[in-house]
Formats: C-alpha cells, structure tokens, sequence
C-alpha cells in the first residue's frame, strides 16, 4: 500500500504543475507576445496546432430561442452478442427521432444491425456507420434551417478507413447543401490547453467567474483554416444553462458557412430544447440516447435468433465453443 | 355519461386487478365502474387506486419540483411519454355474449382498452332489478342516471347492516327504506323505533317525514306518546300553494306491565344473572301480576317469599332498576290499557305496513326494553305461525326491525357476560330469522364493536361515510366483495355508500349515492298535485 500512496504523490505533484502554471508571471518575447497564455491546442499526429489565446471577451452570453423548427437526433448503442476472443459478433441499435420544437414530431421503429468485428477501431467504425445511415435517411424529413444533431464530434478520425471518413465528409457537405444545420454535442472531450489542463475544465472555472449564473459559450478557439481536414466541424464550448454545473463540446459544420455566421442563434435555438429534469443538455439527444440502449432481454432474444441461424449453416456448436474459449476469466476468475 | 368513450389501456393484470393507464384528458374516480371488451366478453372493473408511473429519476423529479417551488413555468419534454398516471381496478365481473354474468374466471388481453359504461352495460349487470329502490349509481362523487335496487324478499330475511358516522345519512337511508316499504303496499312490514322524533314529520323545517308521502295513509300506523287512544290523526302541511291532508292510523303507546315477560328485560342486557333469576322466580309464581309484585312488595317480604334463594341486595337493585324503567308509567302502565298495543302492531306487521313507534322522551333503557319487546313478539309471531299456520305464514309479508344503535344489543360485551355467550332476540333473528322471513336492519355508528360472526350474517350491507379503521376494517375482513374498498370507505361524502347484496344478486361493492328523502317526497308530492289539478280540471 505504501508504494500507492507515493504514486498518489507524484501525480498530485504533477497536478500542481497544470494547474498552478498559470499563476506564474506571464513572461514576454521582445514583441510583447506572451508565451505562457493560456490556449487551445489540437494535435493532428506528431503536430500540434496552438488555437486562439483563451481570453475573457471571447465568453458570450448564451439566450435561449423558442422556436417550432425540425430537431433531429440521432444515437446509437452496442452490445457484444458474442465474444469469441480474437472476434466479436456485436449489436448496434440505432435511434433516430425528428421533434419539432419541443414535441416530439416523427420517430421510425429503432433499427438493430449487428456485425462481426476484430479491432476496437472496426467497433467504432460499426457504430458511426450506422448512425449517419439513419441519421441520412431521417434527414429527408427536415429541411432548410432544421437541425440534425449527433451524439459525437465532428470529426473523421484519421484511423478511420478511408470508406468511413468519407461517408463522415458526404454527409456533412450533403446536409450544407441542404442547409440543415448539423451538431455534434460530446459528452466528453479530450481537448487540452497548453498546460495539459483539460479546456472543458479550464473554460468551467472561468466561466463560473466571468459569467457567474449565466449561460454562455466560448468561441472561437480555433481559425477555421487551422483546423485539419479531418475535423469536420468548428468546435465552441458550451454552457447551455444557468443551472447546469456541466460544459459541453460542441462542433458545428464547418461547411456551412451560415451556421458560423449565426452561431448565437443556433446555439440559443439548441439551449431551447433542454428539459428541466436535466438542465443544460439538450433533450433529443438525451432521449435518443436512453431508447437506443439495448435491453437484457433484448439481447437475449437477438442472441437466441442468431443461434437458430448458425444452427442452419451447421455452424451453432462450434460459435459456442468459441465464446467459452473467452468465457473463462468471467466463469472462473472473477465469480 | 360518456358513451363508447375510451379512459385508458390496460398494461398489466394480476389475479382479479386490473392495472390500466389513464388517457391524459379523461379522468377516474375512485370507485367508478369501467369495462373492458376483449373477444366478447365484457369485463366489468370497479377503480380502487390510483398511481403515477414516470420515467423520471428521483432526481429529476426533485429537481422540477424544486423549479416549481420557486415559481418557475415547466415545460417536461415528452411528459405523456415520461409520466402518466394508472389506476387499478378489480373485475367485479364478467358477462358473456348471452349476457350471463359469472364472477371473473378469465383476464382480458394486455392493451385493451378500457372504457366507460353505458346505461345498457347496467342493465346487464342487473343492478335494477329489484323493487326496494335505494339510490343512484354512483361515479367518484357523482350520481349516474342509473338506479340500484336490493330484492327485499331475498335480502330482508339475510338482514341488513347500516354503519356511518354521525351525520353520514343513517336516518336518510332508513327514511328511504321505509318509504319503498310503504309504496310496496303490503308486500313488506317494518318496525322502527324513533328516538329522536325524526321519522314522522322529519323533525324540522328542513327534513320531510314519512307522513309527507303519498303511502302513509295506507302504509304507516304511528304509535306515540302524542294520542290517548286508537285514532286517526290528521297531519296539514303545504307544498306550494297546495294544502295537503293526511290520514294516519295512530295508537297510543302504552304498554301494560302484565304484558311483560322476564325475558323482555332480561335481553336488554342490562340485568346480571342473580337479577335474572329473581325476575324469573316472580314470573313463576306471579305470572301476569309478577312485575306489579316485584315492585309493590316489600323487598324483605319478597325475600321472605323465595326463602332466600335471591340475596335481598339482588331484590333491591332489581326493584330499582325496574322502576327506573317503568316507574313513571309514561309508557308503561301498571293497569291494564284499553289498547291492546302488542297486537295492534302484529296486525299491522300481518297486514305489510311500517310501524312507527316515537319516543322522543324516553330513556335508554326503555327504549331498549321497547325494541326487545316487540322483535321478541314479532319473531315468535312468525315463528308460531310457520310451525302451526303454515298456510297463514306463507301470506305474511317479509319483515324488517330496524336497531338502532345495534351495537348496543351485539357487540361482544353485550353477548358475552363472564366469557359465556348469552343471545339476545337479535341475535337469534340474525341466526335464525331467514327461515320465518324476519330481518333486522342493525344501523350503528360503531361496526368495529360488533360480534362477528354476525356481521357475517348480515349479508345486505349499506356502508355510509366510514372513516375509522378499526370499524371498517371489520366489516372488510368479514365481508365478501370489499377487499378493496377502506380506501373508498373512508373518502366517502354525507350520502355516498358502497351496497353489497348477494341475496338480491349484487355479489359486488357498489357505489351508491342514497336517494335524498326529501327530492323523492318532493317529487311524489309534485305528481300527487299535478294529479289532483287534472282531476280538478276534469270535473
């Protein structure tokens, strides 16, 4: 236990350094260009891209806007139907539903689509894939200045297969085209600044002291020419509400150049949606996200049907023996 | 009434209770009757509770609440999706495509829908068949157009048991009872005894009594304090601009004391077994003149008499209980009376009339030793009659005593002194009674001081507003069909009841409103004018 404690040490050793960076004199070049202020930084592979110095003026009060306007959303989940060690026979479900204003508008029956898969990345692929597919196909039902907004960034990994980023950079053109303003919110972000401090964090502590029980959000924190060409969208920090003691990324569509321009009102339009049981998320995403889960007894039933298939090719028996090759450190080990 | 209208959907079943969601614009009372219509057969469900489900977490629902407290305006996105309420319901009953009704041996399908009963639906249900008519369906606090009605022939000799608290419409509901009574014109036969001078004329200007109904001249005979011999008193009032007249058969209530049995006092409870015996031995050797004996005497002489087999305590206690009773000889009369009262009113009860017998200004005890004596003789009445005349008894009209204040004569300390039982009149009508066609209508205020089993032989129960728990909570656990029902019992407004009748085929809780006295005399009255102006006219 003592060696715990040591580690424990160091590490809150190197939490001083992030965080109490910023206390030390801002020191100056020649030109007066502070080195140690604070800023974004992105990585794209071995570089790293330094954004816009984070100041006070670019925090913007946030306002929400009633409005009657088509809100798609879009999630979806996965479960491992079977996990044979070196592959996984995985389930995505798939929720697509269209709100209008805050009534909801038009859902179709949540889609379940499986596949098998080797690497995490081809798990990750699975689930992007289909949820653009529906997300796409409910998109024929909104129109001009209506939203689609996604459960993730909007951004085309570059780990992602070709194939994968390009449905990614299809889609997002499509939709400008179409003038239907697409967003990601991500509950999570690994956005730093150049201390090493996250920027979700480090804009929440700021934010609490310039705009103390308000709504807000932070832009821009990158040009748009510095972003690299797989970051599909510009990326703003948001508070949506006052009574939320979260921040979220969120990314809109960097091909459409009338949402930048209008960013405060899609924003405010967006913060409109919240609901009171959780304020400051906005509602379609949430609720797509809770009737995508896949249920215990759905996946049973999903798993019973897949073993009747194998049964057909002859195949049941040996799938079975597989999963229990990998079965054994949850049979055994962890009981 | 909404007819064909849909209230919900059912989302799950359990033995006999039903668990249906209410459309958001519709609303349920408690107690309400529904049905549900799946493959053919109707399923009648009767609403006990009520229960919000939500998909909201405690949290959440905290934090809008919260929101709310600080006056904020709540817009919940997908609310009829994320909150709405159920309600659960009992089958009370089924009923096939013949219209047969059986008690409920299937389940509807999960997701039927659930809607309001219609007037036809009611009568299949049957809940108007019978000819003492009691009062309106009820829906939450509303009456329906709908009338319930209990058979007297068959729910009479099963008893009947009234319980409210007071002011929960007892003497409304006995009023309404004596009227069918009276309107049945000789088919039935009651014995009421009025304490409170409330029967007659109502009592006061706001209340309506049975002389103010059209049947009284015909179906009442009153005996009060008010006459000094058999007559007809002749009762005015006005209704409207109308002067109406009625006729009512009166006697004078005087009781000689030589009609008076030992038994008589000995079922009001009030005399302990040493006391008992004395009156015995008296009877004994003095027959009719045994009361007037006891009291006259000397105690010591008496004593002397029974050789002091009876303790002169005894005799005296006895002596001044008695005479506590029937001392004053307001009622009781040490010489013979001129009007045979006892069998003035078996020919009344023989003839199928209501029999009201006002003592506004008696005591307890001699209201108690009024009551034992006539169910006493109107039992034996029948019962010999069934014995010997069984031609004659099979033409007497099914009759009803009404007790007031029941648990007086059959609550577990009156029936048992010193761990033994020791039955009463009443209590042996309620054993016994069904064969000789003699009910008693027990009202009380106290159902929960009641012996049980024989709340478990009045099988007509008329359950008014009844909120203490030890007293309905007797009544649920030794009755059919009311398993459900203390929530309902204890909501229910001054006039609102629940009726079980399995004589008369109601083999389920329902929910009454008691016709209101007065509205069915004031309509009788209106008709009786209007007829009389035609017949006016027609001359």
């Amino acid at each position: 236990m003592k060696a715990v404690y040591m580690d424990f040490q160091k590490i809150s050793l190197k939490l001083a350094e992030i965080f109490e960076d910023l206390k030390t004199p801002i020191q100056t070049t020649l030109l007066y260009n502070g080195r140690t202020t604070p800023h974004p930084i992105l990585r794209d592979r071995e570089k790293i891209i330094k954004g816009i110095n984070i100041t006070g003026l670019n925090f913007r009060r946030l306002n929400k806007i009633k409005h009657e306007k088509r809100v798609l959303a879009v999630d979806a989940s996965l479960k491992t139907l079977f996990d044979c060690g070196s592959f996984k026979i995985i389930i995505g479900k798939v929720a697509g539903i269209i709100w209008k204003g805050r009534r909801r508008y038009f859902e179709k029956e949540h889609e379940i689509r499986a596949k098998l898969v080797r690497t995490k990345l081809e798990t990750l692929e699975f689930l992007f894939e289909i949820e653009l597919s529906t997300a796409y196909k409910m998109s024929k039902r909104i129109g001009e200045e209506d939203y689609c907004i996604l459960d993730r960034p909007l951004i085309a990994v570059p780990a992602y297969r070709e194939r994968t980023i390009r449905v990614m950079k299809n889609f997002c053109r499509a939709m400008a085209e179409k003038k239907i303003r697409v967003v990601g919110i991500s509950k999570t972000s690994k956005l730093e600044i150049n201390t090493g401090e996250s920027l979700l964090g480090y804009l929440y502590s700021k934010g609490e002291k310039l705009m103390k029980n308000k709504s807000w959000y932070y832009h821009p924190l990158f040009k748009l020419s510095q972003y690299p060409k797989w970051y599909l969208g510009d990326v703003t920090i948001v508070k949506f509400s006052s009574d939320s003691k979260h921040v979220f990324r969120v990314d809109v569509n960097r091909r459409d150049p009338e949402i930048i321009n209008n960013l405060k009102e899609v924003l405010g339009e967006i913060a409109y949606l919240d609901d009171p049981s959780i304020p400051g998320y906005p509602y379609p995403p949430r609720c797509c996200h809770e009737e995508a889960k896949i249920s215990k007894q759905e996946l049973e039933t999903l798993r019973l049907t897949f073993l009747e298939e194998m049964k057909k090719f002859k195949l049941k028996e040996r799938l079975i023996l597989n999963t229990k090759s990998s079965n054994f450190r949850e049979e055994e080990l962890w009981r | 009434m909404e007819i064909n209208d849909n209230v919900g959907v059912v989302l799950w079943i359990e033995g006999d209770e039903v668990t249906f969601r209410i459309y958001k614009d519709k609303r349920v009372h408690r107690g309400q009757l529904l049905k549900i219509i799946d493959q053919n057969i109707k399923f009648i469900i009767k609403v006990t509770d009520f229960k919000p489900e939500t998909l909201l977490s405690p949290a959440e629902i905290s934090r809008i609440s919260f929101k709310i407290e600080k006056g904020e305006s709540i817009d919940i996105m997908d609310e009829e999706l994320r909150c709405y309420y159920t309600a659960t319901g009992k089958i009370i009953c089924q009923i096939d495509d013949y219209g047969y009704i059986t008690g409920p041996t299937t389940i509807p399908k999960i997701f039927s829908n659930v809607k309001y009963i219609t007037p036809k639906d009611l009568e299949e249900i049957r809940l108007e068949t019978g000819d003492i008519k009691i009062g309106y369906l009820r829906s939450g606090h509303k009456a329906t157009g709908s009338t319930i009605s209990i058979n007297g022939e068959k729910a009479f000799p099963h008893h009947v048991l009234v319980c409210s608290i007071t002011g929960g419409g007892k003497t409304n509901f006995g009023k309404v009872l004596a009227w069918n009574i009276m309107k049945e014109k000789g088919k039935y036969s009651m014995l009421i005894i009025d304490t409170e001078s409330e029967y007659f004329d109502g009592g006061d200007k706001e209340h309506l009594g049975l002389v103010h109904s059209i049947h009284s001249e015909k179906g009442l005979v009153y005996i009060t304090p008010r006459v000094k011999f058999p007559c007809k008193i002749q009762y005015e009032f006005r209704f409207g601009s109308e002067r109406i007249t009625r006729n009512i058969q009166a006697y004078p209530l005087e009781i000689w004391w030589g009609t008076l049995q030992p038994e008589d006092f000995e079922q009001t409870g009030e005399y302990t077994p040493p006391q008992e015996a004395l009156l015995w031995m008296m009877w004994r050797r003095h027959r009719e003149n045994w009361l007037k004996y006891l009291i006259e005497r000397d105690a010591n002489l008496i004593y002397n008499e029974l050789r002091g087999k009876i303790q002169k305590t005894t005799i005296l206690v006895t002596k001044r209980k008695i005479l506590k009773t029937i001392g004053e000889e307001i009622i009781f009369k040490s010489e013979e009376c001129k009007t045979r009262l006892i069998n003035e009113v078996l020919k009344a009860i023989s003839e199928g009339k209501v029999i009201l017998i006002d003592m506004p200004t008696s005591s307890e005890s001699q209201e108690k030793l009024v009551t034992v004596l006539f169910a006493r003789r109107i039992f034996k009445f029948y019962e010999r009659c069934r014995k010997i005349f069984p031609k004659k008894w099979e033409k007497l009209p099914t009759t009803l005593i009404m007790v007031e204040e029941a648990h007086r004569y059959l609550s577990k300390q009156a029936l048992y002194q010193g761990g033994v039982k020791r039955e009463n009149i009443f209590a042996i009508i309620s054993k016994r009674g069904r064969k000789y066609r003699v009910g008693v209508c027990c009202i009380t205020q106290m159902p929960g001081e009641l012996d049980e089993p024989l709340i478990r032989q009045q099988l007509t129960k008329i359950i008014l507003p009844l909120p203490t728990k030890p007293d309905y909570q007797l009544l649920i656990n030794y009755s059919p069909y009311l398993d459900d029902s203390g929530t309902e019992m204890k909501t229910l407004d001054k006039g609102e009841a629940i009726i079980i009748s399995p004589p008369s085929g109601i083999k389920f809780a329902v929910p009454a409103k008691i016709f209101k006295y007065e509205n069915v005399i004031i309509d009788e009255l209106a008709n009786e004018v209007y007829i009389r102006e035609e017949q006016v006219e027609k001359e």
